[in-house]
């Protein structure tokens, strides 16, 4: 049975069936276009809606006026069997169908520009892409936000932008670092650091500027950087206790010393009132003074100690050895200044002994205005070449510079070394 | 034809050591004072006259003077003449290092079982006079002779307040390793940080920071 043969309600259904294919083929298009799938789907989306849709034009065109192509399609169209329309009206709304379901399976499976833009957008971070000459590609709000609040403005120059980060200008944020990886702090406390990367893309030069969310970690460097400071006081102050420890046990020593001498006294002088109200005979009162006698003597040796430091040992050990040390000028002999001055004059004494031959050390001090100049000098025998530093003079050098002084050794005609030390503002 | 008198130089900065060794020298027919002095930085000058025997030489002297350092010197310039080094310090290293000296004694002030008198007898006469072992000192709840050699070198450096890096570098070890240790001795004695650990060992003497060493 043809088309032309079947009743009018296999005819309608044949157009319902066609109608429906065309018009799911529209939205199967409609969706392929929406979610951008490949092109031969789309054109297969097309003809899902074409066919079935020309079918219904002919389907509806009067043959019985006129010759034309169309009507030629038509008569065609009719003369088909009935059966054989109707598979293939169905088959093209299986197409248009499958269409759809596929459009949408591929939409819900494939990122669009839209969701890149959307994700982008939420990232935490500050991103921008732009052009060699600082025109925005593709900015996320975190970015623009930035900008705003640095610039005054959303991202509209990434190379003005990157200067002003860079040379840390701007008002209203704290400028943390500057250059190359510039550091901002903003009103809400928040730090960021920026980035900048150049990347290759189709030939062209595209930046990349990252602004990154680094408030915590600052938070802990800063922190770090004041626990340090407070480690390294301690530090100081623990050196110090080790420094001083032996001088704390020296005054311990000496405080016990004198707690014994206080004691001792105590009971000589009880035993003494003792004795002389008991009215004693002379033996008595001999040994009461050889008592007196041999406990002033041990005091004595307990209040007396090695001789100190510095130039008074310095003039002892020379006098034992046959040297003399002949001072000229105001030598200062106490304090850091007098601490360097008796160790040159020490290494200048072994030195004159060892090597030259003398028995006389001369120091010679000459105050100017904010220094103090000294010449070390002796009567033995000149150098006979220049004088290099050994162990001793080098040590001594350091002492003398971390004093903020400088030394000088001269060789010939004779011996000297001279030591300028700062001298505390006196002249 | 009297037998010449040994003289004796004393380097000493504490007044009753530095009395009792003078009281003894000048009350033995064998030995002679040349001079009782504070500081080890002077002892060499008193050697250049060639006046000078026997050294008795503290380490810890005034000034900041290392008597073990200083010993080490005179040894290599005048050879004869013998030194014996007295210290009331239990500092573990002194007695190693005064063997690398080659100084002839080692005498412990507080706790010598041997009389000075004997080890000076005994050294003149070409001995070798030295404790087994440097004496025991209590840190914490534990004995000094718990320590390990490496756990007392990185306990030197904590009490001259070095950073666990720094002292790393110093001793050409790793951090963790400092670290490692500081927490075995914390462990051992029982003290609840480094601080604690550092003031009490330099305290009891059981480590002294070389102040020279530590400068250059």
């Amino acid at each position: 049975m043809s088309y032309l043969d079947a009743g009018s309600a296999l005819k309608t259904l044949l157009q319902i069936a066609l109608a429906f294919s065309a018009l799911f083929g529209i939205a199967a298009l409609f969706l392929g276009a929406m979610g951008r799938v490949r092109l031969r789907f789309l054109w297969l989306g097309l003809a899902s809606f074409l066919l079935p849709f020309s079918a219904l034009l002919l389907l509806h065109t009067d043959v019985s006026e006129g010759e034309g192509l169309l009507s030629f399609a038509a008569q065609s169209l009719y003369g088909l069997p009935y059966g054989l329309l109707l598979a293939f009206a169905f088959l093209l709304l299986l197409l248009a169908l499958s269409g759809i379901f596929f459009c949408v399976g591929y939409i819900h499976s494939h990122l669009s520009p839209m969701s890149v833009k959307e994700s982008f957008d939420d990232l935490p971070s500050g991103v921008c892409f732009a052009s060699e000459d600082g025109v925005p590609l593709l900015t996320n709000s975190k970015m623009n936000e930035i900008s705003l609040e640095i610039m005054g403005a959303t991202l509209r120059d990434a190379s003005c932008f990157w200067d002003e980060l860079s040379k840390g200008e701007g008002d209203g944020v704290a400028f943390l670092r500057s250059g190359d990886s510039p550091l901002v702090g903003l009103k809400d406390g928040k730090v960021y650091s920026f980035s900048r990367h150049e990347h290759r893309l189709r030939g062209e030069t595209v930046y990349e500027i990252v602004a990154s969310d680094v408030s915590e970690p600052y938070l802990l460097s800063l922190d770090l950087e004041k626990k340090n400071a407070d480690l390294k006081e301690f530090a100081k102050r623990l050196r110090e206790h080790g420094e001083k420890i032996d001088e704390y046990t020296a005054e311990k020593e000496t405080l016990e010393a004198k707690l014994y001498i206080h004691d001792e006294l105590g009971k000589l002088l009880l035993l003494t009132s003792k004795r002389l109200s008991e009215d004693s005979d002379e033996e008595g009162k001999e040994e009461l003074l050889r008592i007196w006698e041999h406990d002033l003597k041990a005091f004595g040796s307990t209040a007396e100690g090695p001789s100190s430091r510095g130039f008074e040992e310095l003039e002892k050990a020379a006098f034992s050895i046959g040297v003399s040390l002949i001072y000229e000028g105001d030598v200062p002999k106490s304090g850091r200044i007098g601490e360097i001055l008796s160790r040159a004059a020490l290494e200048c004494l072994t030195n004159l002994v060892s090597h030259a031959k003398g028995d006389e050390l001369s120091v010679k001090a000459e105050a100017e205005k904010g220094r103090i100049r000294v010449f070390f000098t002796n009567n033995g025998l000149p150098p006979s070449g220049e004088i290099k530093e050994g162990g001793g003079l080098s040590s001594l050098r350091l002492l003398v510079e971390r004093g903020g002084g400088v030394m000088e050794i001269k060789s010939a005609p004779r011996f000297c070394l001279i030591l300028t030390l700062p001298n505390g503002g006196k002249a | 034809m009297m037998e010449k008198k040994i003289s004796v130089l004393i380097v000493e900065d504490q007044a009753m050591p530095a009395e009792l060794f003078a009281h003894f020298v000048k009350t033995s027919d064998r030995y002679e004072l040349v001079s009782c002095i504070d500081s080890a930085s002077y002892a060499e000058v008193y050697c250049l006259a060639g006046k000078v025997d026997l050294i008795l030489m503290d380490v810890v002297t005034a000034g900041g003077s290392n008597g073990i350092l200083e010993a080490e010197k005179i040894k290599k310039k005048y050879p004869r003449i013998k030194i014996i080094i007295v210290t009331s310090m239990p500092e573990y290293s002194f007695l190693s290092r005064a063997k690398e000296a080659g100084v002839e004694g080692f005498w412990y002030k507080e706790v010598g079982k041997t009389p000075i008198l004997e080890v000076m007898d005994r050294v003149s006469e070409g001995e070798k006079v030295y404790p087994e072992d440097s004496p025991e000192t209590k840190i914490g709840l534990a004995d000094s002779h718990e320590f390990t050699s490496r756990e007392l070198q990185i306990l030197r450096e904590v009490t001259g307040g070095y950073s666990n890096q720094e002292i790393a570098e110093k001793m050409g070890i790793s951090p963790n390793v400092v670290r490692n240790h500081i927490a075995t001795m914390l462990e051992k004695t029982g003290f609840r940080s480094r601080t604690q650990l550092a003031v009490r060992a330099r305290e009891s003497g059981l480590v002294i920071l070389d102040r020279s060493d530590d400068e250059l």
